[in-house]
């Protein structure tokens, strides 16, 4: 049993053959936006996910416009294969793999194991930064299907044919802790996790160098609790980045096909109002 | 609960982890500690139990490991 499409993800010693190829861009997205600057992968762009994968004013995404203004800037068109990569396992690179697949670029793949693992094999991080000419990006219309929203997450629950997989630490799934233990604790009103929500955390799905577990333990994993393909899945961490780890998984190395990324998440949940907690 | 630099000690080692209760497999797994994963969100351990088929592996994030030993030799 393989990946369902391996296409979208390259190790590393594919990513250093192919850096010059110019139909390739290379994008930096980490956890830590000081990381690019302090050394990246030779020629790749840097993606800054507070300030320019997120809109500045509504908390969402970055609408079509802004992300065709960004792709654009940053030299990227829709010829192009972005391959993404970044610290934290990819957490972020994995946001940025999904906004992607929101507005329709297909033509996207992660780098297994991320910063980490180019790093631990010794291969150059530099501070460089590459001019890219303009392009004139044109994204899709929104992609529906792979994002959703509190009414999505609400309609879920109690739906035996419908399943939600929180991928947080499990102090947070419990509600011990309102966010990884290295942040400040805020963000929710209320610690605990959707009812009904299997905690599989993301980091379950990684060997101990981050790359992809293979298919066969990942099926086990997910099916182990319950986390089927027969049913419409809904990943959510604290602000979604955990979760779209959690999303490529399902959706692109098992191929689920219904996996929704709720970027909403806990910082949502945790607040409304007359919403259901379990604890 | 085992603190993340207690865990990083015994990478490449025989142990026995003391799972939490809402762990899964548990109470208690012994085996080779294969690596460990540093995240904002905490430490992921990766560990080849005792008896499993080669390059079987376990992963628990370390909220879960509510102690942890070096094993007895196997005789």
């Amino acid at each position: 049993m393989g990946y369902a499409h391996p296409e979208v993800l390259v190790e590393t010693a594919w990513v250093a053959e192919n850096l010059k190829d110019p139909k390739i861009r290379v994008a930096e997205v980490s956890v830590d936006i000081t990381a690019y600057d302090q050394g990246h992968v030779p020629g790749a762009i840097g993606f800054n996910w507070k300030s320019e994968l997120a809109d500045q004013l509504r908390r969402d995404i970055p609408s079509k416009t802004q992300f065709e203004e960004l792709l654009s800037r940053s030299g990227i068109g829709n010829e192009h294969t972005v391959i993404f990569y970044g610290d934290n396992n990819n957490w972020f690179a994995a946001w940025a793999y999904w906004i992607f697949q929101y507005y329709g670029h297909a033509a996207a793949k992660l780098m297994n194991g991320g910063r980490k693992k180019w790093a631990d094999e010794g291969r150059p991080l530099i501070q460089d930064v590459p001019s890219h000419p303009r392009t004139r990006y044109v994204a899709k219309d929104p992609n529906a299907s792979v994002r959703a929203f509190r009414e999505d997450v609400l309609a879920t629950l109690g739906k035996p044919g419908r399943g939600l997989v929180d991928v947080r630490s499990p102090k947070e799934y419990s509600g011990e802790l309102l966010a990884p233990e290295t942040l400040p604790q805020e963000g929710a009103q209320r610690g605990g996790h959707v009812p009904g929500a299997a905690n599989i955390p993301w980091g379950m799905a990684v060997r101990e160098d981050g790359t992809f577990k293979s298919a066969e333990e990942l099926k086990a994993l997910y099916e182990g609790k319950g986390i089927t393909p027969d049913r419409e899945v809904i990943a959510y961490c604290r602000i979604g980045e955990r979760s779209s780890h959690t999303w490529f998984v399902l959706d692109k190395l098992l191929g689920y096909p219904k996996v929704r990324n709720y970027d909403g998440s806990w910082t949502e949940w945790g607040s409304l109002v007359n919403v259901p907690i379990e604890k | 609960m085992a603190t993340a630099d207690e865990i990083k000690q015994f990478v490449g080692k025989r142990v026995t982890l003391q799972l939490t209760p809402d762990a899964p497999r548990g109470p208690t797994v012994t085996g080779r500690i294969l690596g460990v994963l540093s995240a904002a969100d905490g430490l992921v351990v990766t560990l080849e139990p005792d008896g499993s088929p080669p390059g079987t592996r376990q992963t628990y994030h370390y909220h879960y490991i509510a102690a942890i030993r070096a094993a007895q030799d196997k005789s």
